[in-house]
This record gives C-alpha cells, sequence and structure tokens, in this order.
C-alpha cells in the first residue's frame, strides 16, 4: 500500500514538473516573431503604406508628444505641433509650434536645407541636394534635427515596414476623432507601435503610438494626425527659406563622440 | 551691447560645477527648454525622435526584458470580436520549441534572477535619484537637466565633465541657453565680424545648432578679446 502510494506521489510530481515545462515553452519568444504577423493587419498597414509613399504631395498637421524620462525616473511629457508638407520627389517643409509657444522650422528647395528658429532668431542651412527622402535622412542622421515619423513620409515606407514589422495584430475597429479606423498593434526588435488607420476614407494614420520597449522607462511617442491634404496648392515658393534682416546665421556642429572629445579637448574644433 | 561682467572666483567654481552636472543637456534632442523659475529638465531622450527605428543599436532581448506574448487584454465589456487571433505555427516550430524549451527554462530563470537585480538596482537608483532632487530642490539648485536613459553618449558626457572639474570647460562642449544664463556670471554679448559671442567669466560661447537644438558651444575668445 505504502509503496503504491510513493508510486503515486512520483508519477504525480513528475507530471507536475511536465506540466511546468510545457506551460513555460508556450511563452512565446524573440525567436518566434516572425511568424507572428497576422495578414489582415499586414494587408492593412500595407495598403497605407502604398497609399502614402504613392502621394506625389501631402500636407498634415500632427500633434505630438513624448516622454521624457528624467534622472529620478519620473515621465515627463513634452509635445509639439508640427505642419509637414511634402511635395515629391524634392521638396520639404515643416513648421514647428512647441507647446511653450517656441517656434521653428526646416525648409528643403531640393537643393539647400535650412532651419531656422524663430524666438533665437537664427538659421542654418546646409547644402544637399538630393530627393526628400535624403534631405530628411540627412537631416536627421547627419544635421541631428529632429524630425519625428519621418520615415512614414519617406517613398520606401513599404519597403521599410516589410522589413522591419516582426509581428502585427489587428485589434478593431475603433472611432478617433469621428472617424472609424482599424486599430493595429505592431511589433519591431526595437519598439512597439501601435497605429490607426481610416478605415472608410483614404488609408491615412490618425494616430500613431511608439513604444520604446527597451529604454528605462519604456517611454513612448504619440502623434494624431489631422488636416490630411493630398491635394494643396503647394508652389515652389513655399519651400523657400528667407531670413529675417535681424537673424544670425549660425553653423551646423555635430556633437562630440566621446573619442573626439578624449581627442580634442582645449583644441578649437 | 556690452552689460557690466560680475566676476567672482568662488562663484565660478559653483558655476563650473553646475555647467558639470547640466552638460549633458546638450544631448536632448527637440530644442532646449527656457522653463520659468530657472528650471529647467530633460526635454529629449529616445522618444523624442518618433523614430520608426531606434537610433541605437541595443543588445536588450525582448524575452528577458518583457513579455512578448501577442495575446492582448481588452478591459471588461469591451466587443471582443476582430481582436488579435492566436498565432499559429507549424509542427517544425513546435518541435523546435520543445527541444529548446529546457535551454529556454535556463535562460529564463538567469533572465528572471537578473531581471529581479536590475529591477531592485533601478529602483534603488530611482529612490537614491529622487533623494538627490528633493535635496536639490531643498538647496534651491532647481531640476537636473540630465537626460536619464538616452545612452548615446554618456562615456563623452563623462569626459567631458571631467574636464570641467580639472577647471577648464572644453573647447566645442555644447551648452543649453538655460546652463549659460544661470551660472553665477553677467553674461556679456559682444558682436565680433557678425559673429555674436557671449563671455561668462573666462568662457567664451557662439551659438550653434548642435544635437538638434541651438546650443551654447564653448569656443576660444575672438580675436582681440
Amino acid at each position: 500500500m505504502i509503496d503504491t502510494m510513493k508510486q503515486f506521489f512520483v508519477t504525480v510530481s513528475l507530471l507536475s514538473i511536465m506540466l511546468l515545462n510545457q506551460a513555460m515553452a508556450e511563452e512565446p519568444d524573440t525567436a518566434t516573431q516572425e511568424d507572428d504577423i497576422e495578414q489582415e493587419a499586414m494587408a492593412s498597414l500595407m495598403r497605407m503604406a502604398t497609399f502614402l509613399s504613392g502621394a506625389q504631395q501631402l500636407s498634415v498637421t500632427i500633434d505630438a508628444g513624448h516622454d521624457a524620462v528624467q534622472r529620478w525616473g519620473q515621465k515627463i511629457e513634452f509635445g509639439a505641433v508640427r505642419h509637414v508638407t511634402i511635395r515629391r520627389p524634392d521638396r520639404v517643409r515643416v513648421d514647428v509650434v512647441n507647446r511653450d509657444g517656441s517656434q521653428s522650422g526646416v525648409r528643403f528647395n531640393s537643393k539647400e536645407i535650412s532651419v531656422f528658429s524663430v524666438d533665437d532668431k537664427v538659421y542654418a542651412t546646409d547644402l544637399k541636394p538630393g530627393s526628400a527622402d535624403s534631405a530628411m535622412e540627412h537631416l536627421v542622421e547627419k544635421l541631428e534635427i529632429g524630425l519625428p515619423l519621418r520615415e512614414l513620409f519617406s517613398s520606401e515606407l513599404p519597403k521599410l515596414l516589410k522589413e522591419r514589422v516582426t509581428g502585427a495584430n489587428v485589434v478593431g475597429t475603433e472611432t478617433l476623432g469621428g472617424v472609424r479606423c482599424e486599430h493595429l498593434a505592431l511589433r519591431s526588435t526595437e519598439l512597439d507601435a501601435q497605429i490607426w488607420i481610416d478605415k472608410d476614407g483614404h488609408p491615412l494614420p490618425r494616430r500613431i503610438v511608439l513604444t520604446y520597449w527597451h529604454v528605462k522607462g519604456e517611454p513612448q511617442f504619440w502623434a494624431n494626425f489631422s488636416d490630411w491634404n493630398l491635394s494643396a496648392k503647394v508652389p515652389d515658393s513655399l519651400f523657400e527659406y528667407t531670413p529675417p534682416p535681424d537673424s544670425e546665421r549660425i553653423p551646423f556642429v555635430p556633437r562630440k563622440s566621446p573619442s573626439d572629445t578624449n581627442s580634442s579637448n582645449g583644441e578649437t574644433p | 551691447m556690452i552689460s557690466t561682467l560680475r566676476f567672482r572666483p568662488v562663484a565660478l567654481l559653483a558655476g563650473l560645477l553646475i555647467i558639470v552636472f547640466m552638460a549633458t543637456d546638450a544631448d536632448a534632442r527637440g530644442g532646449g527648454s527656457r522653463g520659468g523659475g530657472g528650471k529647467s529638465m530633460s526635454r529629449g531622450g529616445t522618444a523624442s525622435s518618433g523614430s520608426l527605428s531606434r537610433g541605437h543599436s541595443s543588445n536588450a532581448s525582448r524575452a528577458t526584458n518583457r513579455s512578448s506574448s501577442s495575446s492582448m487584454q481588452r478591459s471588461r465589456g469591451e466587443r471582443t470580436s476582430g481582436g488579435p487571433r492566436p498565432t499559429t505555427r507549424d509542427a517544425q516550430q513546435q518541435t523546435q520549441r520543445q527541444q529548446s524549451a529546457s535551454d529556454r527554462q535556463a535562460q529564463q530563470e538567469q533572465s528572471i534572477s537578473d531581471n529581479q537585480g536590475n529591477r531592485q538596482e533601478h529602483m534603488d537608483q530611482a529612490r537614491e535619484d529622487r533623494q538627490d532632487f528633493a535635496e536639490d530642490e531643498i538647496d534651491g539648485d532647481g531640476w537636473d537637466d540630465d537626460d536619464w536613459g538616452d545612452g548615446d553618449w554618456d562615456a563623452g558626457e563623462v569626459l567631458v565633465a571631467g574636464a570641467v572639474v580639472a577647471g577648464a570647460v572644453a573647447i566645442g562642449t555644447a551648452l543649453t541657453y538655460d546652463t549659460v544664463y544661470s551660472q553665477s556670471c553677467t553674461v556679456t554679448e559682444f558682436v565680433v565680424t557678425g559673429v555674436t559671442y557671449y563671455q561668462c567669466g573666462p568662457t567664451w560661447y557662439n551659438r550653434a545648432y548642435s544635437g538638434g537644438t541651438v546650443s551654447y558651444m564653448v569656443v576660444n575668445p575672438p580675436p582681440g578679446y
């Protein structure tokens, strides 16, 4: 009788361990993210991407905010309203009004990028002939000027999303500001994203939320899109910058890398 | 254009120390803050980029940082139709998963242990930071401008800070308007051959776009000064 009970308890223990192992094995992991793409979600995303990248001109108002994680761990939200105008292949205009009232902007006229601050009464220019895509990339990567969601305005958006999205699901249909939208949940190896795409009209984004989960505090960036216009008159003059008479031209100076700092202390850059 | 320069040697050291702690704000993208009351805080960090691809590489593993489950929880009463569907995986993947289950379990145990350690460290650090912050507030030093979490230039920042402690602000150091104007000196403006220079004690600045914002760069004095 005792042997039977012992055998019973050993069997139960082994089964419990096996079940626990099985349960842990069910937990999705990074290796299987690639197959976590729901085709319906990806199709909606690609419809939006193809439509946006194919537009010859567009303008939109973006009310955006982001978490700035402070040293003491608190997340503080800052934000700005940007009015973005793009005329493909080679014109970009961005007007920014920060929440503190300060104003700045960017102009690209197919040859030269101009960045200016109304409040500081300064501007800087850099020669960069080429496309709107290359100008926006140069602006962010080389000149270090913030241009949130610039990838969204890339003519290669479909390719970019195909390469980067490792997970996509349809969350459901939701109404934002009176517009019926498809709410998608997206994942990449670097961040999570949610996007709401107009379901009845043109497949344009109405809201996006990015979560940088690998950064302490998991800060978020969010943006609401309004006033989409794909047929506005956008003459060349809209993309030219004429500095006010009391404005000072200043240079772009890249931030020092650690090695630069180490080697150039006390020397003229 | 030229205003009175009040220079106090003791205050200079205090001013330089303030620079040490505030220099990192040059990192912040999205424009400098000119908050009321002389207080300012980091406005930048990763999320300010709004980038669909994180700017710098990260070795962080989703599996070791958080659950990556694709099943989403809805609040009670919400309609669930049209929601995410369970992920389907083929038999080969299932087999691979089972084979690696024990390995993963060991990794998960290590990960849990690491995460617990990290979380504790994080909490301790946050508590310390909050305490420092509270003490700063009591001392009237104001908000700390450091940008916690954007690890792009941390090593460089330390080097720059070290140079400042040694008694000289490194040429090329980028500071914000708040940092420059919070020092214990009267900032004096000079226009030399069309370029505006700013002098605070022995340190000279002029403006440039650096790190995405209008910064005050430490420069050599203009010719003749």
